[in-house]
């Protein structure tokens, strides 16, 4: 089996197998685009994934490398967030500031199932909360003025349980 | 002052010139007459100094009517070919008359330099000729080493890694522009939760209100809601009318319709069953109720 080198943006080395690394479209991409020779020693530098994330990412890709992959958008399909496997939710109890990274790095490398499982567990961290429960979860101060925030009271008071 | 002399002696007059020429133009214009007949004793190099003089002043009359901006444009286009086919040609002749000429064409444009404006642009063509000078030779080097340390300093975002929470959808957002993102999370979320979202943060309102999608589907959920509890509301006043009238008919005459012909809806009701008593026990209750 082949192997790739990615380099952090802190200059770590990782050698992992190019299948694996296929897992991001944007290597995928770029291996087809500009050939690669199999003795080369060519380092890949990823300057927007630090050595932490990238080791989360290569772990990610190595356990789903037999993975089908991920079904096109559907926009009409219902969306679950429920169906997050066992591995996923273990793989994703990180913090938060790692949680934002590992979506950035998925959106950058083109990894489709890592960006839609990160995302789900964001959505899960929302869902059925009240705007202060989501306040508290990521640490955000409410900025509303007394009056902004009646008015945006007012325009949503319907949807308020009861 | 200081500043642009030291400019002027540094760089080739015509840069003086052209600095001087953005703006101000009376007072360049006096400029360039006293500037011609001194300049005129060293006529073998300055010739084509003289000439542009000319060229840049009949060029003035046509620019005068374009808006500043532009002009100073153009003078700025005009001035890299001349840059270039003066320096060489007197640099090969005499050094010695490039540094006289020099403060000649400072004194000459001096009055105009005084102004911050003119400062301002002569030092501003100064330091881009620097940068170009400085680039060239990095844009030449395409080294592996240099592209990828040049590269790890580029991160557009600070790194939130081991960060116990941030405020995620606002770091996607509005710091990172990845609203593709954004809109991928917003689609998981139920219109409920959507009209959480927009009551957090007024950053988080307007990346709600933003993603158009996740905005209708907050809008139509709250219309819905509005309908389904109005009509809730409605069904439970008219329930707890309901257990005071009985019918219709009682309906009307507490509202005030048809209490006129009142008698005569009864009529019929009360002639079928002659038996009946006169009034029914509905009509007792209701007519307690009126009184």
């Amino acid at each position: 089996m082949p192997n790739i080198k990615l380099q952090s943006s802190d200059g770590e080395v990782f050698e992992v197998d190019v299948d694996i690394a296929k897992c991001s479209v944007t290597i995928k991409t770029m291996l087809e685009d500009l050939g690669m020779d199999e003795d080369e020693e060519e380092v890949v530098p990823l300057p927007n994934v630090n050595s932490a994330i990238l080791r989360k990412v290569i772990q990610w890709a190595t356990y789903h490398k037999d993975d089908p992959p991920p079904p096109e958008d559907d926009e009409n399909k219902d969306k679950r967030t429920d169906d997050i496997s066992s591995w996923d939710a273990d793989f994703l109890k990180v913090d938060q500031g790692t949680l934002y990274e590992l979506i950035l790095a998925a959106n950058y490398l083109d990894i489709k199932g890592l960006l839609e499982v990160t995302c789900k567990t964001v959505a899960n961290m929302i869902k059925g909360k009240t705007p202060e429960e989501v306040r508290k979860t990521f640490n955000i101060k409410n900025d509303f003025s007394p009056s902004e925030e009646e008015q945006v009271r007012k325009e949503n008071e319907w949807c308020e349980e009861k | 002052m200081d500043e642009t002399e030291n400019i002027n002696v540094k760089e080739t007059p015509c840069i003086s010139i052209n600095s001087t020429n953005h703006s101000w133009y009376d007072s360049v214009d006096s400029g360039y007459v006293s500037l011609t007949p001194q300049s005129g004793g060293y006529t073998p190099i300055i010739s084509g100094y003289r000439s542009r003089v000319s060229y840049i002043s009949s060029k003035r009359h046509h620019r005068i009517r374009l808006d500043p901006l532009q002009s100073d444009l153009r003078a700025q286009r005009h001035s890299t070919p001349q840059i270039i086919s003066q320096v060489s040609p007197r640099r090969k002749t005499s050094p010695s008359s490039h540094i006289v000429l020099s403060p000649n064409c400072v004194k000459k444009a001096s009055p105009p330099i005084t102004s911050t404006d003119n400062q301002k642009s002569s030092k501003y063509s100064i330091t881009n000729l620097a940068t170009i000078a400085e680039i060239k030779p990095k844009r030449l080097d395409f080294s592996h080493c240099a592209l990828s340390g040049a590269l790890h300093h580029i991160r557009a975002t600070p790194d939130y890694t081991g960060r116990e929470t941030v405020d995620i959808l606002a770091l996607l957002g509005d710091k990172s522009n990845h609203w593709r993102i954004v809109s991928k999370i917003l689609s998981f979320l139920g219109p409920q939760d959507l009209c959480s979202v927009s009551m957090v943060s007024k950053t988080w309102r307007t990346i709600c209100m933003n993603d158009s999608k996740a905005n209708t589907r907050r809008l139509i959920h709250v219309i819905l809601r509005k309908n389904v509890k109005e009509n809730l509301k409605l069904i439970k006043k008219s329930k707890m009318e309901g257990d005071i009238q009985s019918s219709p008919k009682s309906r009307y005459a507490r509202k005030g319709y048809l209490l006129e012909v009142q008698n005569l809806l009864q009529v019929p009701g009360n002639q079928l069953p002659p038996g009946s008593p006169p009034v029914s026990p509905s009509k007792v209750k209701f007519h307690s109720f009126v009184k």
